[in-house]
């Protein structure tokens, strides 16, 4: 009975991806009629200039929005954790957090408006474009780190910088060979998770992006009105196995 | 080394956690501070280590008060109750950590560690991979890497099976002897404080209700809570009788029947009620079976075991 209730909520979660990714390799011109098993969408893919630059362009903001989320939230998470009693410090705390909860549209919105308004009043950003969707990306991937590091040092407590501090070490000491390397881990899956948010966006990179920069989520999902190939089979496939690494190596490192 | 504590005095909120505390240890003595939870023993080795400011009050380590300097300045170590290794370092990086802060890492001094509390060879190690002893050891060793002549041990033994208590206790012993350092322990365990310390400071309430030999404190109690916290306590009037010098026989000047017998190990513990309604508690060797429940017996003791406590 158990095993047949959690075989069924497997099938729902993963019989769709499933079924995408073995029509990946289909011979067929629809992505929903099996023609045989051929490695020609990914080929196609290959050959294909727009989707390439646009993978490629995914991938770059991907790094380098969870790079900028890593040290923006890793800053917060650490005086939310260790400079706990300064006054509105819960006000803080919830504010940190709620971009996890915020309706993307939500902060795609407001972050297009700061821009445009930002724009108006100082000339910067020149436009919208992949620097702008970085840092939409960045702000909300910075307040996940910040919650998986502030998590992690309330779980360590202060005992070892104590106990750092009372071998002679100078706070920056106590910082560099105490309190980062035990938070590497944590950085290092915050930096994963960031990554990952900002791989699949297709929301707030379309309110923040331009013209010119069109992330790989935004152009599968603008190729779906033309109807769908197997070349987006093909290529979800791949993110897909992008995200499993970076997802897995994320867990690993958590634990 | 002496150290001196003046006056010391902390509040959490309106709580106070030391009144007006003072102390004098003298060098290269092994002291025990004793007290249950709530007396202020953790909070007065956190304001020596510098964990914690204290709001009033000198802490005099040779003449010079260290109350101002931050932990990292001050010439004490501590040893925390649950060890505080560090679990990314090895064993050898553990010990050396404090050498390399000041400089002075030598890598025979952190073998020389080893040895002297028989971890050799231990070096690369993970502290996650050593038992609770080992690790007992660890921060032993990384506490007096640089030979400080304080050193704060936080209920050194509480984390141990009771099996590894006893030897780990002589061994606390010898290094304290053997590296001249003095060591102030802090444990709520009497056995423990009686048994390895040359001094013991009990602590009740924020202050020092007695500080002396084990001997001495145990046999002269000053308080009425020092009688009663040291092991078992007959409080007759203004007077603290131990239950063990309490004679049992045939003869005797104060008649009394015997209400329960418990049995202790060592000694059978009797709880008996005497005829004006007294209950006294007695202490037999366990070698004979004790008097049954209900039985008359004769109590007597000499006047000199009463104990006259103070307030």
């Amino acid at each position: 009975m158990t095993r047949a209730l959690l075989a069924l909520g497997l099938v729902f979660l993963w019989a769709p991806v499933a079924l995408m990714a073995a029509f990946a390799f289909s011979d067929a011109r629809q992505p929903f009629v099996w023609g045989g098993f051929s490695w020609r969408w990914f080929a196609a893919l290959a050959g294909n200039p727009r989707m390439l630059e646009a993978a490629m362009l995914s991938l770059g903001i991907a790094a380098g929005a969870a790079t900028l989320a890593v040290l923006a939230g890793g800053a917060l998470g650490w005086v939310l954790a260790r400079h706990g009693a300064f006054r509105g410090r819960t006000l803080f705390g919830a504010l940190a957090a709620a971009p996890l909860v915020l309706p993307e549209v939500v902060t795609g919105l407001s972050l297009l408006l700061l821009f445009v308004a930002l724009e108006r009043a100082t000339g910067w950003p020149d436009g919208r474009g992949v620097l702008t969707i970085l840092l939409a990306h960045a702000s909300l991937g910075a307040a996940y780190v910040a919650i998986i590091v502030q998590a992690r040092l309330s779980g360590l407590g202060r005992l070892l910088e104590d106990a750092a501090a009372d071998l002679g070490a100078t706070p920056a000491a106590v910082f560099r060979t105490v309190t980062l390397p035990l938070l590497l881990p944590s950085l290092a899956a915050g930096w994963g998770l960031a990554f990952m948010l900002s791989l699949d966006d297709v929301v707030l990179a379309s309110f923040t992006g331009g013209p010119g920069a069109t992330t790989l989520p935004v152009l599968l999902f603008s190729q779906m009105r033309v109807g769908p190939t197997p070349e987006a089979n093909a290529l979800a496939l791949i993110l897909l196995l992008i995200s499993a690494l970076v997802g897995a190596v994320a867990l690993l490192l958590r634990r | 080394m002496s150290l001196r504590i003046e006056a010391l005095h902390k509040s959490f909120g309106a709580t106070p956690a030391l009144r007006d505390l003072s102390l004098e240890l003298p060098a290269r003595s092994f002291v025990a501070i004793l007290g249950g939870s709530g007396s202020g023993k953790s909070t007065l080795l956190r304001i020596i280590a510098g964990f914690e400011t204290a709001d009033a009050g000198r802490i005099m380590l040779d003449g010079q008060d260290i109350a101002p300097l931050p932990p990292r300045l001050r010439p004490c170590a501590m040893m925390f109750q649950s060890y505080a290794l560090f679990p990314h370092l090895s064993v050898h990086e553990n010990i050396a950590y404090g050498l390399r802060r000041a400089g002075t890492y030598q890598a025979a001094r952190v073998r020389e560690l080893l040895e002297l509390v028989g971890l050799a060879g231990l070096d690369s190690r993970r502290p996650a991979q050593l038992s609770g002893g080992q690790q007992q050891r660890v921060a032993l060793a990384r506490a007096l890497a640089r030979k400080p002549p304080l050193l704060l041990l936080d209920e050194p033994l509480a984390a141990l099976d009771a099996g590894l208590r006893a030897a780990t206790g002589a061994e606390l012993r010898r290094l304290q002897r053997e590296t001249g350092t003095t060591f102030l322990m802090v444990t709520h365990d009497q056995q423990e404080a009686l048994g390895l310390a040359d001094l013991v400071a009990i602590l009740h309430g924020g202050r020092v209700a007695q500080l002396g030999p084990p001997q001495q404190v145990y046999a002269r109690p000053a308080t009425r809570f020092v009688a009663e916290f040291l092991g078992a306590a007959n409080i007759i009037g203004n007077h603290a009788l131990r239950p063990e010098n309490i004679r049992l026989g045939i003869t005797g000047t104060v008649p009394a029947h015997v209400l329960r017998a418990g049995f202790r190990g060592e000694t059978w513990l009797l709880e008996c009620r005497t005829a004006d309604g007294t209950a006294l508690r007695v202490a037999l060797p366990a070698g004979a079976p004790p008097p049954p429940e209900g039985s008359a017996v004769m109590l007597s003791w000499d006047v000199a075991a009463m104990v006259p406590l103070g307030a």
